[in-house]
């Protein structure tokens, strides 16, 4: 409401009020009331800029980590009165539950980037489209009952589902000597998939590959060769399988249906308990885990394996059978951090979901605090590969508890048991790809090979 | 100069953050020449540096616009430079007068604003001079003296204002971000000029009210009063009294009854002619700020010979004050308890007789000489007063009340027997004197008790005969004349108190006058220009006492003497839209005004008494004013707390990733269908499948406006989880229908 400028008006005229109370001088008391009521009336404008309005938010609904959304603000004025130099600050959406007031105020620079300012090296740092966080837009008038549109783009985002995260409305009134801000609700989803990367190998999926290796240009196995029988049509079906004699005889269209090649399943293990640490290493770590995720379902799937995702949500495990990628891709978006102690507890109900004969992927965060309980407990599978991800080299210092082994793998006798495929260490900055295409140390019977 | 210490005084002096708007700056700059008129307007200092400092500072806003982007190393180095002699000419000033530094500092402000103006890059810097510009205005407010600085405010408003909107113009668009495209618009120029002038009219409505509001504590005043420069004067051969409106004026009554100048009163001479007839013109003589409302008292007489007052027959005593201020002294008069400071500084405006006012009893004088003559009748000035001169007095000031009452003691003591002198008068004189006078009271009671008889006896007028030669003037009033005018009804209370035996002298003066709301100042005319009695009570000292009738003396408690002028400004407005309105009107325009103000000064003495008595009053009065603002506030932000249900976002959630499943699983649902059409088709589609208490669920969130509590959006989810399973199975086993 009140800030420094506003206070700076008061104790001016408490000034003028006591010099004059001191001197007598008459006038002094109405210039400090002129001072009273023009912060007064500031006071009231702002309040009055950033009541009775309504915003609405158009974008695309679904989109990549590593996209750039088009937004487009629709700011609709329900007073009575015109509005003035009105800001417009759509927040980030991972603020969306953030109860913090707008401030507008300009970043403090050293003066070695004010003069590399002047010396043309950096240009002027305004708050860009597409920063990370909030960005502020200028309605210079916005007439009573008029409306407004402001169309920008937003980089950085970050995976989730958003479920309308706020606008806020911020005035410092005609005059700047009060300010206001009012946060409006606005109702927009937004589906941000991670980003993944187009792997060209990944070992476990390899180790289990079809002999007749599929390329990686097809998108699925496609429908077999074998006739398995006939049911009735769908649309989409092509008009070659229409089976005409049974449909002649039935009456109604009936289709020939053919077996499909299925591959080897996999199942892709996420951990999500990061119950005692800070929200944003959770974040970046839990988001790698995704990315990771992500680019092995992508393998994994187009090579034609049925793919299973599994984590827990809501302390409970959720198993989602991958129909198509980009449900994956959503199901990975709305992947959340757990709360709670008792992970180890937890990871045994997530293990209860598992197949035995299923290849399993287990990207599992290194909290500092040990898996080799976690890893242990594992049940006995066909092969495992393991993706450590360095949960401690997300927080600030970017320091790291994890040992990776440098240089020397561990011998056959390390291996934990006999379906230990692999073992990949990720941190904050590593290359995905590199992480997953050559693993850190690979158990290939008695002989490991290090990277 | 070595390469770091190189790289720093660049980084020091390399322009940066430079302002672009001109609109601003050409705010900025009209602000600055407003509040440099002001303080010129005001006499301040000389109109030709008042010009002068205008043309620098207009060229220092256009050269430093012009060199915005320049490092003006050299200018900065002069205006270093030309700084420090500002300071060492104000220092000097202080040093030769340092009595009033107000001047000296509105010259240094001056300077600064003038080289300040050469070197305003910045959108701070600019705001740094619309700030000072602020602090000259208010320089010029400490110096004004009447109310058409009004005008002066206002013009600066009108400047001010776009300033501070093309300042936070330019400062949001710092801040903001530049959209890819955008749908807005901008005022136009006619709207802002509208918006402008509305934003004048009413915050100087506000500014009025919060002005009348402010309450005026008279805390510590300056411990050097306002007075004028220092005159140089040798000390006369003795004191000559001087009036401008009687230039031939004898130092003896005249034979003949005295010629009325109506610019000037004829009260102010070493005689108070009863017989001389006439009306003053209304022009102001002098502007009084005192801290309570008072009479200014100029000359006492003593003697009275049957048609005129005297003053006493003594040569007024030279006080010499090397430095200020004089220090007066009354040796005969005792201590009083009653005692109160009055705290006044004299404007005078035309020119006036060599007579030093002060309210009651001064004892400390600012004056600007270096010697004042006192005698019994006051203080006398060693020149006539003239237009500009300004001087200090703090006098000591009993205000008549019920308390003196009880006083018992005759008056005694030598100095006071020329005060019980009667000359000779008329047997019908004295015998009213002995049928009004209450003989058994105390002396205040036997002096309320003639003027008692006065007021309800004698009606007050300007048209009164003139005296008959040879006519003892009390005895024309009483018996003959049966109305008279202040000189008659002052007389008459002086003589029938020294009748009564009470001490009693006629003293003329000034009546308190007009009371400014704006400038705090009395604005005292000619024809407030009054006589009335003081009396001598024994154990209390001289009081002051008005006989006539259509005048009291002045509340202490109003005017500039009250916590809150709310009521004097009323009034006051009152009076100017009367003066504007045809005379039918103004009698009901006053009279409705000053009930409004007699209100408000009576809402805020029993603000201020219930202070004194029941302190808690008041503040249960502030409380539950403030209670209403908080309960608002508690309740905006109970209203703004997330309430402990869920709202439809989270059913309509649930319902979109649950269809999203159903999608995936091949399922989908048709635009064309509602919710409840779908769930219906799913139960066809998957025998077994139950919906329904979802489906109103859903459908009280998302269509009936009522959110769900968490157990119920927790029941929603795990029963559409339920579902998906059981479609995800049957569609396994082949069991659903049709799909």
């Amino acid at each position: 409401m009140f800030f420094s400028r506003s206070l700076f008006v008061l104790v001016l005229s408490l000034a003028l009020i006591i010099i004059g109370i001191n001197s007598q001088s008459g006038w002094l008391f109405w210039l400090a009331a002129l001072l009273l009521s023009a912060l007064g009336i500031s006071w009231l404008l702002s309040l009055q800029q950033v009541r009775g309005l309504g915003i609405k938010r158009r974008h695309r609904p679904r989109v990549s980590e590593e996209e750039e959304l088009e937004i487009t603000l629709e700011v609709t004025s329900r007073g009575r009165f015109s509005r003035y130099l009105l800001e417009v600050i759509d927040t980030d959406p991972r603020d969306g539950d953030s109860q913090k007031k707008a401030r507008l105020k300009a970043k403090r620079k050293s003066l070695r980037e004010q003069l590399d300012m002047v010396r043309g090296i950096v240009k002027e740092e305004v708050a860009q489209q597409g920063e990370r966080g909030k960005t502020p837009f200028l309605i210079p008038h916005l007439g009573a009952g008029g409306d407004a549109s402001l169309t920008y783009r937003r980089g950085g985002l970050s995976r989730g589902i958003y479920e309308g995260w706020p606008a806020l409305f911020y005035s410092e009134g005609i005059l700047g000597l009060a300010r206001h801000s009012s946060r409006v609700e606005c109702s927009s989803r937004l589906v941000v998939y991670p980003w993944y990367a187009e792997l060209s190998s990944f070992p476990l999926v390899d180790s289990f590959l079809h002999p007749q290796r599929l390329p990686h240009d097809h998108l699925t196995k496609g429908v077999g060769t074998d006739y398995y029988g006939v049911r009735e049509f769908r649309p989409g079906d092509p008009l070659r399988h229409v089976h005409w004699k049974t449909t002649a005889r039935k009456g109604e269209l009936v289709v020939r249906e053919f077996e499909r090649e299925v591959g080897t399943p996999l199942t892709v293990l996420i951990d999500n308990h990061y119950g005692h640490l800070s929200d944003k290493d959770v974040s970046q770590a839990l988001d790698s885990s995704a990315r990771l995720a992500a680019s092995i379902v992508h393998y994994a799937f187009y090579a034609g394996h049925p793919v299973r995702l599994i984590s827990s949500r809501d302390r409970e495990p959720v198993v989602f059978r991958v129909p198509t990628f980009q449900a994956a891709l959503e199901w990975l978006a709305g992947l959340r951090p757990e709360e709670g102690p008792d992970r180890e507890e937890r990871f045994r109900g997530l293990y209860r979901e598992l197949e035995g004969e299923s290849f399993l992927c287990f990207i599992l965060a290194d909290t500092g605090r040990g898996y080799g309980g976690i890893t242990a407990a594992l049940p006995p599978m066909c092969q495992v590969a393991l993706i450590l991800v360095d949960v401690d080299s997300f927080n600030g210092n970017g320091t790291t508890a994890m040992a990776r082994p440098a240089g020397e793998a561990s011998g056959p006798g390390k291996q934990p048991f006999p379906g230990f495929h692999s073992v990949s260490f990720y941190g904050k900055g590593d290359d995905i790809r590199e992480c997953l295409e050559r693993p850190t140390i690979t158990f290939n019977g008695s002989q490991p090979l290090g990277r | 100069m070595p390469g770091k210490a190189h790289d720093y005084f660049q980084r020091l002096t390399a322009p940066r953050e430079i302002e672009e708007s001109r609109p601003f700056r050409a705010a900025v700059w009209a602000s600055v020449c407003v509040s440099l008129i002001a303080l010129g307007l005001q006499e301040v200092t000389s109109a030709s540096l008042i010009i002068t400092c205008l043309v620098l500072v207009s060229l220092g806003f256009y050269f430093s616009w012009r060199r915005s982007h320049k490092r003006n190393i050299s200018i900065k180095l002069v205006i270093a430079m030309f700084t420090l002699v500002a300071l060492a000419s104000f220092l000097r000033q202080i040093y030769r007068q340092p009595y009033d530094p107000r001047l000296p500092l509105a010259e240094l402000f001056l300077w600064v604003q003038v080289l300040h103006s050469f070197d305003l890059p910045r959108r701070k810097d600019l705001v740094l001079s619309l700030v000072s510009s602020v602090i000259l205005l208010s320089l010029a407010g400490s110096f004004a003296l009447s109310a058409s600085f009004a005008w002066v405010a206002l013009l600066y408003l009108a400047a001010a204002l776009p300033a501070l909107y093309f300042a936070q113009i330019s400062r949001l668009r710092s801040l903001s971000a530049v959209p890819e495209r955008s749908r807005t618009t901008h005022p136009s120029r006619r709207r802002m000029l509208v918006v402008f002038l509305l934003l004048i009219v009413i915050i100087s409505a506000v500014g009025m009210a919060i002005g009348a509001a402010i309450p005026r504590v008279s805390a510590s005043y300056m411990s050097t009063l306002p007075f004028s420069l220092r005159r140089a004067f040798s000390p006369s051969q003795g004191f000559e009294f001087s009036n401008p409106g009687y230039p031939d004026l004898p130092s003896k009554p005249p034979d003949d009854a005295l010629e009325v100048n109506p610019e000037a009163y004829f009260g102010f001479s070493p005689f108070l002619d009863l017989r001389a007839r006439g009306t003053l013109v209304d022009k102001p003589v002098m502007r009084v700020c005192s801290s309570e409302p008072a009479y200014w008292r100029g000359i006492a007489f003593q003697e009275y010979n049957g048609y005129s007052w005297l003053v006493a027959d003594e040569e007024p005593q030279a006080l010499y004050a090397r430095e200020q201020p004089f220090m007066v002294e009354h040796p005969q008069e005792e201590a009083c308890l009653w005692n109160h400071r009055i705290v006044q500084t004299y404007y005078i405006v035309g020119d006036e007789a060599s007579v030093i006012f002060a309210a009651q009893s001064p004892s400390v004088l600012y004056y600007p000489s270096d010697y004042i003559y006192q005698d019994s009748s006051g203080l006398k000035s060693p020149f006539p007063l003239s237009d500009g001169l300004v001087y200090s007095v703090v006098s000591n000031n009993i205000t008549p009340g019920e308390e003196f009452a009880d006083v018992d003691m005759e008056a005694f003591g030598d100095f006071l027997l020329p005060y019980l002198e009667v000359p000779e008068l008329p047997p019908r004189v004295l015998g009213l004197a002995e049928e009004i006078i209450p003989w058994g009271e105390t002396p205040y009671r036997r002096a309320e008790a003639i003027k008692d008889y006065l007021e309800s006896h004698y009606d007050y007028s300007l048209d009164v005969p003139p005296l008959p030669a040879g006519e003892d003037a009390l005895d024309f009033f009483l018996f003959e004349q049966g109305s008279g005018y202040c000189e008659h009804f002052a007389t008459a209370y002086a003589l029938l108190c020294r009748l009564a035996g009470i001490p009693a002298r006629v003293v003329t003066g000034y009546a308190t006058g007009e009371y400014n709301p704006f400038t705090d100042l009395y604005e005292v005319s000619l024809a407030d220009a009054h006589a009335w009695v003081e009396i001598y009570l024994q154990g209390v000292g001289w009081v002051t006492c008005e006989p006539t009738p259509s005048f009291s003396l002045p509340d202490p408690g109003r005017g500039s003497g009250s916590l809150w002028i709310l009521g004097d400004f009323i009034e006051w407005a009152g009076k100017q839209l009367s003066s504007i309105l045809p005379s039918s009107l103004r009698s009901a325009v006053s009279a409705a005004f000053g009930a409004i103000a007699s209100g408000a000064d009576s809402l805020f003495s029993s603000l201020a008494y219930s202070f004194r008595h029941a302190a808690w009053l008041p503040l249960l009065f502030l409380f539950i004013l403030l209670l209403f603002p908080l309960l608002y506030l508690t309740s905006r932000r109970s209203r703004r707390k997330p309430a402990a249900g869920v709202d439809d976002g989270e059913a309509v959630s649930a319902m979109r990733d649950f269809l999203g499943s159903l999608n995936s699983l091949g399922i989908a649902r048709q635009p064309s269908q509602t919710a409840g059409e779908f769930i219906g088709e799913l139960g066809m589609l998957v025998p077994g499948i139950r919906l329904s208490s979802e489906l109103r669920l859903f459908e009280a969130a998302r269509y009936g406006g009522r959110p769900l509590r968490r157990e119920q959006a927790d029941r929603l989810r795990a029963g559409f989880d339920g579902a998906l399973e059981e479609i995800d199975r049957a569609k396994r086993e082949g069991k659903t229908r049709g799909a």
